[in-house]
């Protein structure tokens, strides 16, 4: 009945050229965004959120998804051609995008990232409507003891993941971030916490400043104090081969690739970068050609596209279920939804039981869309690459400024804006990585109101936060991700020997 | 891990732990009369994580203070020398970063005193045309056209408030 739904307003929202043509224009605009080196998918999504505020919650949310999934398969067009990840999550991407570019496969790279984006995406979107609903269901037995240990583990997983080099800087941004969300009213008493009088903090840090800030203002400062600018050279070569048989060559790392990466966007604020990375892996790790990799391989082009399409249709899955998102520009959306008054949650399928499947149908018709515009524009499209950065980066920055301003016209955000743009400049300096920061800053009003709310039901008793099942789990969890990385166990075999 | 390095760490370090020292004494003058209730008390969250942030960056801090001390019994440590001070202060780089933040700086706190396009199209044409000295009617094109767009887009179609 449900997957009927899903397939109904599918066909639906093909036949509605009122939602179908922002959904296109979304589309173009992620694939842009994603194109642009210094521009990333969390970037266009928290740029459109202001510019969408206005229209009908289906009309914004359709456009943000598409933004979304457009940007991520755009950044695959410059890691192909010049080298550069479009987006982080086409570092991975650059690795055989690039020799078989360089090889005069240009155009096979190119429609073999589209072809292998667009199944991605569709192996997310399939999850979004199995495994959401299961997601939801599970998360209503979750209690404030759990939802208190999902905040700690989503940011110390977050910080492990992307600071793999040195967790604990991952752990710093992440407890920073939640501890920065403590200013403004506390939800539960309503006492002002760290505002010094000041009325505009009274109702907070908004999320949406703060995202633009840590994510656009230190690509713009980086890329504007770089003094030296990419070559472009746009040159394709001739198709020679056939991509159904592609695709039958690689079908057990596309299912592999996609799955993997779906999980990897549920685990809070990790991302594509980080699925396309462990595809990428995987798949060399499985391939009968490990040696290809690296020199152009169709298969790690395969699993780095194909996973980072797939990571964000999982991604999408936790803000649907728990309000917890699985990636940077997930978070953008999760905000986004709250802007336009739809609150997910478990509660989500019992008050809006069609959402899920709704925003499943988004993501397939926006999957489409990309790959007909991935196949049709891309490459008219590529001349836009042209444009001098010190030229495109401050038009940036007056998007970021006018974006930030339209969502509560108070100059105030846009101040905070560039405060945490240049905090956030500081922390890439310094090497912390931006995801568990903003993840914690997005967990933080959660782990505040579920950890007061545990303890006065339990008269300060903390017994339940290590006694319930689920607590429990997260807690040993949480214990055993920051362990890890000190913790060396032996490996036998040929270490020991050596 | 080189000496720079090191030398970022320590900083960021110490800037954390005053950060969350700050945040520690403020939840520590937090009330805790029964108003707000014994454990529903407002700085108990703000307290533990400023407690765990405080020992977070101590151990970046003695764990930095601890690999210096090996990398200067491993090698003959020399601080920097003036000419490294220098290139690292006076460095292009440096000095972009700084006229950009100054840039900004100056545009976002003429926003509201100067009308969007006039202050949008001056700050996009200035700020392209020092770090790109080429085509100068083009840069000036560009950034009347794209204030004037960003204008008409959100303001006039849109209807979303423009500073």
């Amino acid at each position: 009945m449900n997957l009927l739904y899903y397939f109904t307003t599918v066909g639906e929202m093909f036949l509605d050229p009122i939602l179908l043509l922002p959904m296109l224009l979304a589309t173009f605009l992620g694939i842009v965004v994603g194109m642009l080196p210094g521009l990333t998918a969390t970037m266009g999504v928290a740029l459109l959120t202001g510019l969408t505020f206005g229209f009908p919650t289906s009309t914004a949310i359709a456009m943000l998804i598409c933004v979304y999934i457009g940007a991520i398969y755009g950044g695959s067009r410059t890691a192909i051609l010049l080298n550069i990840p479009g987006t982080p999550a086409n570092a991975a991407t650059t690795l055989d995008g690039f020799p078989l570019a360089r090889s005069g496969q240009a155009a096979e790279a190119l429609t073999v990232a589209t072809v292998m984006s667009g199944i991605g995406s569709i192996i997310g979107a399939i999850c979004i409507v199995t495994l959401a609903p299961l997601l939801g269901q599970m998360a209503l037995e979750f209690g404030s003891w759990e939802f208190s240990w999902l905040a700690i583990f989503g940011v110390t997983i977050c910080g492990t993941l992307t600071a793999p080099k040195d967790p604990l800087k991952g752990w710093i941004a992440g407890f920073l971030g939640l501890l920065i969300s403590q200013v403004g009213l506390d939800a539960i008493m309503a006492f002002p916490r760290y505002t010094f009088g000041n009325v505009e903090l009274y109702g907070g840090i908004a999320l949406l400043p703060v995202l633009v800030g840590v994510y656009g203002v230190p690509e713009i400062l980086t890329s504007l104090q770089r003094t030296e600018a990419p070559q472009v050279i746009l040159e394709y070569g001739k198709k020679t081969i056939s991509y159904i048989a592609t695709i039958g060559k690689n079908l057990v790392n596309i299912i592999r690739s996609g799955l993997v990466s779906v999980l990897v966007g549920v685990i809070p604020g990790v991302g594509e970068d980080v699925a396309a990375w462990i595809s990428y892996d995987l798949a060399r790790r499985g391939s009968k050609e490990p040696e290809k990799f690296g020199q152009g391989s169709l298969e790690g082009l395969t699993a780095a596209e194909c996973g980072n399409n797939a990571c964000v249709g999982g991604a999408i899955i936790p803000v649907l279920t728990l309000a917890v998102p699985g990636s940077a520009p997930a978070a953008v959306l999760l905000a986004a939804l709250w802007l336009h008054g739809v609150r997910p949650g478990p509660l989500l399928p019992i008050e809006n039981p069609t959402f899920i499947y709704e925003v499943a149908a988004m993501f397939t018709v926006g999957t489409v869309l990309m790959v007909v515009l991935g196949l049709l524009i891309t490459r008219p499209l590529l001349k836009i690459l042209l444009i001098p950065t010190p030229i495109l980066m401050p038009i940036v920055f007056s998007l970021c400024v006018v974006g930030t301003y339209a969502i509560s016209g108070r100059l105030f955000d846009v101040w905070v804006m560039f405060l945490f743009g240049v905090v956030g400049y500081f922390l890439r300096l310094g090497e912390f990585p931006a995801a568990p920061f903003v993840l914690g800053f997005i967990l933080g009003p959660m782990a505040d109101a579920n950890i007061r709310r545990s303890l006065i039901l339990t008269d300060g008793s903390i017994g339940p936060f290590f006694t319930r099942p689920i607590s429990l789990v997260l807690f040993l969890a949480t214990v055993l991700v920051m362990a890890s990385r000190y913790i060396k166990l032996p490996r036998g075999g040929k270490k020991h020997e050596q | 891990m080189t000496t720079s390095n090191l030398k970022k760490d320590l900083i960021a370090g110490v800037a954390i732990l005053i950060v969350a020292s700050l945040f520690l004494i403020g939840a520590l003058l937090m009330p805790k009369d029964n108003i707000y209730g014994l454990y529903a008390y407002p700085g108990i969250t703000p307290l533990a994580l400023s407690l765990g942030l405080v020992v977070m960056a101590l151990v970046l801090i003695f764990r930095t203070v601890n690999k210096t001390v090996l990398e200067k019994k491993a090698t003959d440590f020399s601080p920097p020398s003036q000419s490294e001070e220098k290139n690292f202060l006076t460095s292009v780089e440096l000095k972009r970063l700084v006229v950009v933040i100054l840039f900004c700086l100056g545009y976002l706190l003429l926003l509201g005193k100067i009308h969007f396009v006039v202050l949008t199209s001056i700050f996009l044409a200035l700020l392209s045309f020092i770090f790109y000295r080429k085509q100068v009617l083009i840069i000036i094109a560009t950034s009347v056209g794209t204030s004037i767009l960003i204008y008409y887009v959100f303001n006039r179609i849109f209807l979303l408030p423009i500073p």
